[in-house]
């Protein structure tokens, strides 16, 4: 791998700072400080967002293009974390495949709206169902670790590939289609994992957040095959839904999500949603999403499409632009 | 270097470590699930499973929907627990006794409905008031929550786990003249051990999963146990939302806004026919500003033809029998 000597000891280092530092603050954690340029340069520019690859037009002449996203991530967090005696994290986990995916799935089928599901293989494992259920749609299936891993800090490439192999495997076999997608667990990546997920053949990822269009993505100055769909915490239903959600009103976050849209929609980019089927489809919550999709619809030229469609319309029109060049 | 050796120290003394801009707070790598095989993951989560769904075809009397009020009477329960004696918040969950109680219990007989009690037993002991003035009402239903609203994944003994649950039971029965026939996880928590020592004490139903928003059967490593659990949600617990931040995360405090979840909520349970449970504390729910929240949602409910408000204790034994489940 890249990574030796000096640089590795320098890039562990910047993942390493204990919060201990909000409560005792004995140890200086601040290697960073003493970087020189180059030091910052090389960590700060390993993986940048490249061009902004928002096509001229979508396709039929629409205006944005819109993927509704779930990570039906359930208990396997919880199993990777080894926490074997919470029971009642157990049954939170148990709701999507018996209560959240059928009542999610009922609104996208009314209003004919494709999605694409980022599944732990764990998850899927421990509830086959569910690709089922994204299989009789028609919907995209991709990848999003083996069981909700955090690759920080198993920081190990080898570990992070073995896992990712597997899950595609494992998903494969489900789906009957290798996945082409990727969103990493916690949306956390290790050094390594942009390249890895290159290697393993991904269309497009769908974890970074360095602009809200689709974009390039650069590893050490250099444009790579794989493009990035990006997301962002503030449409993402987890960081206020959750169990210690920040703002748990459905109302008022739904409102949020359509004026993201509204900009989306004149700036004629991507919106990415990316939702929980333990948690958007609540009995409380669900008739915001489908005001949102309602809403979304009442404005012409909006095209709802997998993530995967999105990916592979963008790389099309990358392809129209290179022939046309002289 | 340097930082080599505090990259060392920390791994070594297991401290927390942050990732990039601390955004995201990560532990020295715990994740041993990773490596398990598909029949050791299956294994560990195993235990305790959901089963069928109870949600009977029709309510008693016709009615569309059942609703539970349900009251989680913990009060300073935890804190002598975990041997808390600060005697500022000892007095914070007083307040559920001795102002909150009485005003969930006027507005319950202002609308002449039933509701449930979980009241862990030390609760009772220090407040012995409570249990009589719930049990005047004649028609409310009161059940356990452990002995002192525990933490029973902590203790990791199940021997132990049913001492505090037969103690509890027997406490309670004492208290109330009545053998309490359901159960709340202490701290809304459950062990691998918990609904079978439930099953095996007599236990009807069980009010701390979360696995639907119906009613269903508990499946125990692999066997339908006949246990019935009526599920909670923490999005219909005011604990998430309304406590204030010592006792957990005080999310949303604005009871406006609480009440309009609950509200939505209602409206699609209704629609569906099943099971809307509401779990409050009186500490909380019993503060001015937001008493009165609670009477206009029960009006609200009560706005709309056929509803049952029943007893968490009725309605279990009401999907039992509709299911044919046997004792």
């Amino acid at each position: 791998m890249r990574y030796r000597g000096v640089t590795t000891i320098a890039i562990l280092c910047m993942y390493v700072m204990p919060i201990g530092a909000q409560q005792q603050a004995s140890v200086d954690q601040q290697p960073g400080l003493k970087w020189t340029t180059d030091q910052i340069r090389e960590v700060g520019h390993h993986v940048r967002a490249g061009r902004d690859l928002t096509p001229e037009s979508w396709p039929n002449g629409a205006r944005v293009a819109v993927s509704i996203s779930f990570d039906p991530d359930n208990f396997s967090s919880q199993l990777n974390r080894g926490d074997v005696n919470n029971i009642v994290g157990f049954s939170r986990g148990e709701y999507a495949p018996n209560t959240g995916l059928p009542r999610v799935i009922k609104l996208l089928d009314k209003h004919n709206i494709p999605a694409s599901w980022y599944i732990p293989a764990v998850s899927a494992m421990m509830h086959p169902e569910q690709i089922e259920m994204f299989k009789k749609r028609g919907d995209e299936v991709a990848i999003h670790g083996w069981i909700h891993e955090n690759p920080l800090t198993i920081d190990d490439p080898e570990e992070e590939w073995r896992l990712i192999s597997q899950a595609l495997d494992l998903l494969e076999q489900q789906w009957g289609r290798r996945p082409v997608g990727s969103r990493q667990p916690s949306w956390i990546m290790s050094p390594y994992s942009v390249s890895l997920l290159e290697k393993a053949g991904m269309l497009y990822d769908s974890s970074l957040q360095a602009m809200d269009a689709p974009h390039e993505i650069l590893v050490d100055g250099k444009p790579i095959e794989m493009i990035e769909l990006p997301v962002n915490w503030i449409l993402d239903d987890a960081a206020i839904f959750g169990a210690t959600g920040t703002l748990p009103s459905p109302r008022i976050i739904m409102q949020t999500f359509k004026d993201d849209f509204d900009v989306a929609y004149r700036e004629g980019t991507v919106f990415v949603l990316t939702l929980h089927p333990h948690l958007m489809p609540q009995r409380s919550r669900i008739k915001y999403l489908e005001e949102l999709i309602v809403y979304m619809k009442s404005k012409p030229g909006v095209w709802f499409a997998t993530a995967e469609d999105i990916a592979l319309y963008i790389k099309s029109q990358m392809q129209t632009e290179s022939e046309a060049a002289p | 270097m340097k930082c080599r050796v505090w990259l060392v120290a920390a791994v070594m003394a297991g401290t927390w470590v942050a990732a990039g801009a601390a955004q995201q707070p990560v532990q020295a790598d715990n994740q041993p699930g990773r490596k398990w095989s598909e029949e050791q993951l299956r294994q560990a989560s195993n235990a305790v499973r959901s089963g069928r769904k109870l949600t009977p075809s029709v309510w008693p009397n016709g009615a569309r929907i059942a609703v539970a009020l349900t009251f989680s009477l913990n009060n300073t329960a935890n804190m002598f627990a975990v041997g808390d004696t600060a005697v500022v918040q000892l007095s914070g969950g007083e307040f559920g006794a001795v102002t909150g109680l009485p005003r969930v219990l006027d507005i319950l007989d202002y609308h002449d409905v039933p509701a449930t009690f979980f009241v862990p037993a030390t609760a009772a002991i220090v407040d012995p008031q409570m249990i009589p003035e719930i049990v005047k009402r004649s028609h409310h239903e009161i059940g356990i929550m452990g002995w002192s609203d525990e933490n029973p994944l902590l203790i990791n003994d199940a021997a132990e786990e049913a001492r505090l649950i037969t103690q509890a039971t027997d406490y309670i029965e004492k208290a109330a003249g009545k053998r309490p026939v359901g159960a709340r996880g202490p701290s809304s928590l459950a062990s691998p051990y918990t609904m079978d020592i439930l099953k095996k004490a007599g236990f009807l139903y069980d009010s701390t999963l979360q696995a639907m928003d119906e009613p269903y059967e508990l499946v125990l490593s692999g066997e339908p146990s006949g246990l019935v659990e009526l599920p909670l949600s923490p999005y219909l617990d005011d604990n998430n939302t309304l406590s204030a931040r010592r006792f957990g995360p005080s999310a949303m405090p604005s009871p406006e806004l609480v009440f309009e979840v609950y509200r939505d909520d209602f409206d699609v349970a209704y629609e569906e026919g099943t099971l809307f449970l509401l779990t409050l504390h009186p500490h909380l729910i019993g503060m001015r500003s937001r008493i009165t929240y609670l009477d206009d949602f029960i009006h609200y409910i009560k706005s709309k033809p056929n509803v049952w408000f029943a007893t968490a204790e009725d309605i279990a034994r009401y999907v039992k029998q509709q299911s044919g489940i046997m004792d």
